[in-house]
């Protein structure tokens, strides 16, 4: 592989592993190149499926502890970047979470939970918002404790993720109250609630008991 | 990635690792790739919206069929229920509170006319009570009317519906008033609620025309009271009911009594000259089964002693006149008797009714004469308390004119009394 890619950047390095920015030489294509101590598990799951919504895996690779995964490049900027130009509007949010949602059912159908839902983690690609980053889901849950903590995005995490109660799909569903939140007021539910209906929304998505939010993706995705 | 290469890209040949899933010198996926699709949530919003809307079209019917005012409509009964309860409403002729009389058929003379009840019965379905005045409460009006053919020679007619001393345990009754040439009609109660509901109970009513037989003295021995006898017993035999037998008896005065049982035989006097048809004993009328049993245009005349005519079963005497007996017209037993345009002059006691059956025939005493007797009217017991109306009868010379012991019910706003 060091003959035919070279490497365009380094997106991401951390001390559990990085993200690089590879081309093919040969033709030119852009992949991303994750290297990571874990648990590739989602990321080979993900090998026979496509969706517009989530970014093609086209190889994933566990060797002990250690992860290599190939996957497809998504260009555009992340909701994290354009939220701190400008907030979104009730139906701007309520199509980007949709996508958002459709991506994530994917992945729970798949028995596996995103747990690190933000808006760094999710590109849009055109008129498609993308769902990116997997390497915390499936993590043990200290170390998607830790993981979480240290990407700093705390305040999306679910009570459970904490230790209250083990993590499932609702785990997601608290993370996407937040995110709606934030999207629709640029601040977190508990600092500032958004009007309206979909304030009702993030307000049972952000239930502490987890059997108090939307089941799945599919009724929130109904609620929108 | 795994060293071991036995697996050639389908597109650039080269060798790849058995496990792998991208071919890195071409760039290619070598795995076939499948779309997944979200599950439409459209369908379920839309099943959703049916059923609710299904629900809220049932809730809204449901709320509207509650609140409208319903129509009940039965033959011979309607079972009703409210918040207290429910009820059983029915029609009968009869005196049985349980048993609905829907169609009826009655039995009549072609020229006869007749009178039945016809009783509302209103029961507690529970528990059987009788709920007739507690059920009235929430009756705002009660109507009755016949409904049959503008050509019924003789059309039915109804009274209007309230309570009858008669019929205690019937919330109402209406009577009824038919010939035998009424055709046949159907009879409709409308009892409209408080609530706005509506309850039709229906009854059918149906005239069978029975045979009449009419005797005539031109054509049969009659001349003397045991050739009458001789006839009437033998009619009793050979006429069965619930055919009418008419005897036209000659202008002659019978002495001796006779007596009429077992069958009815009315018996149509006749006059010729000053002659008139005159029983001078006593004729006892006992005939226990079928109609009732008529007396036209007849005299009894006494000589101060027995009684002119003493009646046990249903009778009538119509122009008729009784004179000179101790008793001129007794009405006793269980029988209900009448007497309409009739005659009582210089009896001890004119008319006594001593009767406690549960039978009325008729109401009407009407445009009698009551004349030079001790006490024209005695009163003794009359069955039921119906109000016996005295309308045109004439009270004079009378020593009492009327003597209610039992306190019966008098209506004799209309008679006469000099």
């Amino acid at each position: 592989m060091q003959e035919e890619y070279e490497t365009v950047r380094l997106m991401k390095e951390s001390p559990r592993g990085s993200i690089r920015l590879i081309r093919h030489k040969a033709s030119g294509q852009l992949f991303v190149l994750r290297q990571f101590t874990g648990n590739g598990e989602v990321y080979q799951k993900l090998l026979p499926y496509r969706s517009t919504n989530l970014p093609t895996v086209f190889e994933a690779v566990q060797e002990g502890e250690n992860c290599l995964v190939l996957e497809e490049f998504i260009p555009g900027d992340t909701l994290g970047f354009l939220l701190q130009g400008a907030l979104f509007s009730p139906a701007e949010t309520k199509k980007i979470v949709t996508q958002v949602c459709r991506g994530l059912w994917v992945l729970h159908s798949l028995g596996a939970v995103h747990r690190d839902i933000k808006p760094e983690n999710i590109i849009l690609r055109g008129n498609d918002a993308v769902l990116i980053d997997f390497d915390a889901a499936r993590i043990h849950k200290p170390e998607a404790e830790g993981d979480t903590q240290i990407l700093g995005t705390a305040g999306f995490a679910a009570p459970e993720q904490y230790g209250l109660s083990q993590s499932d799909v609702r785990t997601d569903i608290y993370s996407l109250g937040i995110l709606i939140n934030v999207m629709l007021t640029g601040q977190h539910p508990s600092q500032k609630l958004a009007q309206g209906r979909l304030g009702r929304v993030v307000e049972r998505c952000t239930r502490v008991n987890p059997r108090h939010r939307y089941k799945n993706v599919l009724c929130l995705m109904e609620a929108l | 990635m795994n060293d071991t290469l036995n697996q050639i890209c389908p597109r650039c040949r080269a060798q790849l690792p058995p496990q792998a899933a991208f071919c890195p010198h071409c760039a290619q996926s070598i795995v076939s790739a499948k779309a997944i699709r979200v599950p439409s949530v459209r369908w379920k919003k839309i099943l959703y919206l049916g059923v609710a809307a299904v629900a809220l079209a049932a809730l809204i019917l449901g709320i509207v069929f509650y609140f409208l005012p319903r129509t009940y409509d039965g033959l011979g009964q309607v079972i009703y229920t409210d918040q207290d309860g429910t009820y059983q409403l029915l029609l009968a002729c009869s005196n049985e509170r349980f048993t609905p009389d829907a169609e009826i058929t009655q039995e009549a003379e072609v020229n006869g006319e007749y009178r039945m009840p016809s009783r509302l019965f209103i029961n507690h379905v529970d528990t059987g009570a009788n709920a007739g005045q507690i059920f009235l409460q929430k009756v705002d009006s009660v109507s009755a009317q016949f409904l049959q053919s503008p050509d019924s020679p003789s059309p039915m007619v109804c009274s209007r519906p309230e309570y009858r001393d008669f019929s205690p345990e019937a919330a109402m009754v209406s009577l009824l008033d038919y010939t035998g040439r009424s055709g046949p009609a159907e009879l409709v109660w409308t009892l409209n609620m408080k609530n706005g509901d509506t309850i039709k109970l229906r009854q059918k009513i149906k005239i069978d025309p029975i045979e009449t037989y009419d005797y005539h003295y031109e054509d049969y021995p009659m001349d003397t009271v045991e050739q009458l006898q001789t006839l009437v017993d033998q009619i009793t035999k050979e006429v069965p009911l619930p055919a009418v037998v008419n005897l036209h008896l000659p202008p002659v005065t019978y002495e001796g009594g006779l007596t009429i049982e077992n069958r009815p035989i009315n018996l149509h006097g006749s006059q010729e000259g000053d002659r008139r048809t005159t029983f001078t004993d006593t004729v006892r009328v006992a005939a226990q089964n079928g109609p009732i049993l008529y007396f036209y245009d007849l005299d009894f005349t006494g000589h101060g002693e027995g009684i002119g005519v003493s009646a046990s079963a249903r009778f009538w005497a119509e122009g008729c006149s009784f004179t000179g007996w101790k008793t001129g017209m007794l009405g006793y037993g269980y029988a209900w008797v009448n007497v309409i345009a009739c005659q009582f002059a210089d009896n001890e006691v004119g008319f006594h009714f001593n009767s406690n059956g549960g039978y009325v025939n008729h109401t009407m005493f009407n445009d009698n004469t009551f004349i030079g007797n001790g006490t024209a009217v005695l009163l003794e017991q009359v069955p039921t308390d119906e109000t016996m109306n005295f309308q045109g009868s004439r009270f004079s010379q009378n020593g009492t004119d009327i003597d209610n012991r039992c306190g019966q019910p008098l209506d004799i706003s209309q008679a006469i009394f000099e």
